[in-house]
């Protein structure tokens, strides 16, 4: 009877540390005791079991709702709302600063200050707020695709095989013009990186051919492809960051993010990652010939 | 001009930051308010009040905690807006926490009874469910983002799991899905 007791109590103690058993927060010497109990005990294993069941029930079932596209489309739309009211504030206020200016310092002075207001050219520098407006949007061009695409629609999770790639016949599929550049890709950076899925999608009303790769340490790689639509590099005052193979790459980056970019008569291609500036300019710099021909061959 | 390209620039870096946590921010709001446009209003306020504290933001610190923190203060004002809530008292035991017997779960949880559970039980609890069993944050994060006691979110955590387990329990009961027998003691 009094083993019987003990038994019990232990379960009983045993039973009380299995919130936290299950969420990695007991000690390492409670952790211990608990699976010490558990090794004796198939009464507590199978408590244990279904309480691990329910917790990993109540993730899956949440994790089915995602928000709606409108909800972002609705913030991004507030954010830059903000921002319009903002820029009309910094004018005015420019308006003043410029006219305090002309009264106090004479026309010497306004000639120096016009200057400040001169565009920033970007001498190589890598930050994306020394770009002007027009390098920025065509930056962000590749950037918006891997942040929607990959990263918040989720798409790095999402393997898909070469077979089902280049069977798909979706409009989401890379189809005959675009499946060749997988076993392309997975030549030049096969080494470090796994192809996770190649696709068309559409975001910010622009059409992309998109190929996601994973590497090491959570790195998410992007190449992506869109037309250029008038757009183009060189017409910029972005300067080009370094010559692969005679291919102009041009770089820039945002936050933790790394944008390389290139062209071809018809085509704009991006290598997006959250490599260092060194890491996504050498996985650009591998893919920038052997994209820039396999593009150039489509578009003769 | 200068100061435009800095504002877009660190648009550019709150999109890369923050916009990735928005699904999680929203299904949290969804089960706490239970209504969708409200959640959206909710998540959509979060994203507003986050943008406009984004300089105090450190980069590389835990936008997804930060993000959170952001939520559940707009989700109090909210309830404060619309509802005397009933809170639930720490001492206070219903019945059902009470019994000295582990409800028997079914093998195969269906979503759908996982969520009418889950938006069944006291807010408090809900709370603590979701931020530690869906968005796995760490009982210090959830205190910190719920502005308790570790012990209280502990508490709360394991009162919730009970709730939920005796209301899939009693389901699976009244679907007839055969119990799995466990936890009963032989002596």
């Amino acid at each position: 009877m009094n083993v019987i007791q003990f038994n019990e109590k232990a379960c009983e103690r045993i039973r009380g540390y299995f919130d936290s058993y299950l969420d990695n927060e007991l000690l390492v010497e409670t952790n211990h005791e608990v699976l010490r109990h558990l090794s004796v005990c198939p009464d507590c294993t199978k408590i244990l079991e279904a309480r691990a069941r329910v917790k990993r029930a109540i993730k899956s079932a949440v994790e089915q709702e995602k928000a709606p596209a409108l909800l972002l489309e609705s913030i991004q739309g507030r954010i830059r709302a903000r921002r319009r009211f903002f820029d009309l504030d910094l004018r005015q206020w420019a308006v003043a600063g410029f006219i305090i200016v002309m009264l106090v310092a004479g026309s010497v002075v306004v000639s120096r200050t016009v200057d400040i207001f001169a565009p920033v050219m970007n001498a190589g520098r890598d930050s994306f707020e020394l770009l002007s407006a027009q390098a920025q949007q065509l930056m962000r061009v590749g950037l918006v695709d891997h942040i929607h695409c990959a990263i918040v629609a989720g798409k790095w999770k999402e393997f898909l095989s070469f077979e089902h790639m280049k069977e798909e016949t979706s409009r989401s599929a890379l189809g005959t013009e675009f499946i060749g550049l997988v076993p392309l890709v997975k030549e030049k950076l096969g080494s470090n990186f796994q192809i996770v899925q190649g696709h068309r999608c559409v975001t910010n009303h622009r059409e992309y051919v998109h190929i996601i790769l994973t590497g090491e340490k959570g790195t998410i790689l992007s190449l992506v492809i869109t037309e250029r639509n008038g757009k183009a590099f060189n017409r910029t005052d972005i300067a080009a960051t370094m010559l692969a193979s005679g291919v102009p790459v041009y770089s820039a980056n945002e936050g933790r993010l790394e944008i390389a970019g290139f062209e071809t008569n018809r085509y704009l291609a991006y290598v997006v990652s959250n490599l260092d500036r060194d890491g996504n300019l050498k996985a650009a710099s591998s893919l920038a010939l052997p994209i820039y021909d396999y593009l150039h061959r489509l578009e003769v | 001009m200068i100061l435009r390209r800095k504002i877009e620039a660190s648009e550019f870096e709150f999109e890369a930051v923050a916009v990735p946590h928005l699904h999680d921010l929203y299904r949290s709001a969804v089960h706490l308010v239970r209504d969708r446009v409200e959640a959206q209003d909710l998540v959509q306020n979060v994203y507003l009040q986050a943008w406009k504290a984004f300089h105090r933001f450190e980069p590389g610190t835990n936008c997804r905690a930060w993000l959170f923190k952001i939520l559940f203060n707009e989700i109090r004002h909210y309830r404060r807006k619309w509802f005397t809530s009933k809170t639930i008292h720490e001492g206070e035991q219903s019945f059902a926490e009470t019994l000295a017997y582990e409800p028997p779960i079914p093998e195969e949880i269906r979503d759908e009874d996982v969520l009418a559970a889950l938006d069944e039980i006291p807010v408090e609890f809900r709370e603590v469910v979701l931020l530690a069993d869906v968005h796995e944050f760490a009982y210090k994060e959830i205190a910190e983002t719920l502005n308790v006691p570790v012990g209280t979110v502990m508490s709360r955590l394991s009162r919730g799991r009970r709730h939920l387990r005796v209301k899939l329990a009693d389901y699976a009961k009244a679907l007839g899905i055969p119990e799995v027998k466990q936890g009963v003691q032989e002596s």
